[in-house]
């Protein structure tokens, strides 16, 4: 039997916030299925490094790292260049 | 975002909002819930498999495996894992069942019209199936016995397709999640797997998975041959008088309230009956104005004044009871409702 509910202002503001959410989550994550195809091609690619780098920590992967992942992500842009250099 | 998606978090909220919880979720204060969700995974001895992190962690590798090109089967029937980690049974189950290769789709709507017919059991043998896979598939199997013929026509089909097919099967449930962390580390150039917790207590589910589906593939040891099926019939149906076979086809061809989807035929309505009728004793139904012994019965069973008279409040009474347990509200104390009751 179907039932009336009344959304308090408060859930409602809940369901616009994860909505949002997760829309930004499912676009971040799109980009970096793209940008690891991206980098398998071109793997020195630095700008693309960091644009990984920085979406993976925008939809929570950080925490899904491999220990490889977590070497890269946690090794500073410039001091892995100035090494290099 | 899907609208599936946009509805999903509505309804978590919603839920969150009226203090409901999801299906066969029972709350338990301190433990991992997170908008009414179910977050940590026990086994069936109580010990811990998975926290809310390892949850979060799959379900973030699952939310970037969406769009990774040609994962999706694996995706699939990793998500599907997911909803029975998560209790969510029938929803689990049917996922599952519908993304194996093969026989996926060929035995997804069998379980699918199963669930219809007798959704209880089969979300019994779906809430079995991560823990005890034989016992999942000996209950299913026991309903060839028990269930009516058109249940016993759908588990045939499953079996038969499932026997034809168990090892592709099989095959499947052991690369499963080894070819899904594959697959995931080689799009993300190995920055990206599946938590190793994950790994080890999906592996142990698989291996009950295995034991469901190596069960149903022996079903054919059961009786369900045409012709057993119809000399069960017969045995049935002796009991019942002439007299009363024929109320009872004129009540399934004439009377709207009888679920066709539970008795699809006039044989299986019958043998509904005379099975009521050996182990209760008691007329077909109890109405409105009926009066005796088996209406004080049910009085007492409604905690109503003991009178013996069917009047309109017992007849109130009755369709509360059945709004409550999710029956038909005709305010009739048929068969389904008394063997509910008692």
């Amino acid at each position: 039997m179907k039932r009336k509910i009344k959304l308090t202002e408060a859930t409602l503001r809940r369901i616009v916030e994860r909505v949002t959410k997760e829309q930004l989550k499912e676009d971040a994550n799109k980009e970096l299925v793209k940008l690891f195809a991206e980098l398998k091609k071109d793997p020195e690619n630095q700008e693309l490094l960091d644009k990984i780098k920085e979406l993976t920590k925008t939809v929570g992967l950080d925490k899904s790292l491999t220990n490889k992942g977590a070497k890269e992500i946690n090794t500073p842009t410039t001091a892995t260049t100035e090494t290099t250099a | 975002m899907t609208r599936d998606k946009i509805l999903r978090i509505i309804e978590e909220e919603v839920a969150y909002q009226e203090g409901m919880l999801f299906e066969g979720v029972t709350y338990t204060s301190g433990q991992g819930y997170r908008n009414n969700q179910l977050l940590e995974v026990y086994d069936s001895n109580g010990k811990r498999l998975m926290t809310e992190g390892v949850i979060d962690d799959v379900q973030g590798i699952l939310d970037y495996a969406g769009f990774i090109p040609g994962i999706g089967d694996f995706f699939d029937a990793v998500n599907a894992l997911i909803y029975l980690f998560r209790k969510k049974w029938i929803l689990g189950g049917l996922s599952l069942v519908a993304v194996i290769p093969i026989v996926g789709s060929v035995i997804a709507t069998p379980f699918k019209a199963l669930h219809k017919l007798v959704g209880s059991t089969l979300g019994k043998v779906f809430g079995k199936m991560t823990t005890n896979g034989k016992a999942a598939s000996n209950i299913l199997l026991n309903l060839l016995n028990t269930g009516s013929k058109k249940v016993r026509g759908f588990i045939k089909t499953i079996y038969t397709k499932i026997s034809k097919y168990s090892s592709k099967i099989n095959n499947f449930l052991d690369t499963l999640l080894p070819k899904f962390d594959s697959m995931v580390r080689s799009a993300s150039l190995g920055w990206f797997a599946l938590p190793t917790a994950f790994m080890k207590s999906g592996g142990a589910v698989v291996k009950q998975l295995k034991d469901f589906f190596a069960g149903l593939a022996k079903g054919s040891a059961y009786k369900t041959s045409k012709a057993a099926a119809k000399s069960e019939v017969k045995d049935e149906i002796k009991k019942l008088t002439q007299k009363e076979k024929e109320t009872y086809t004129k009540t399934y061809n004439t009377n709207k309230k009888v679920d066709k989807n539970k008795y699809p035929t006039v044989d299986d309505f019958l043998i509904a009956q005379a099975k009521l009728k050996v182990k209760k004793g008691i007329p077909t139904e109890l109405k409105l104005w009926s009066s005796g012994p088996l209406v004080k019965k049910l009085q007492k069973i409604l905690k109503l004044k003991v009178d013996g008279k069917f009047g309109e409040g017992t007849e109130l009474a009755v369709k509360k009871w059945q709004k409550k347990n999710g029956l038909v509200q005709d305010g009739v104390v048929g068969p389904d409702t008394w063997a509910k009751m008692t």
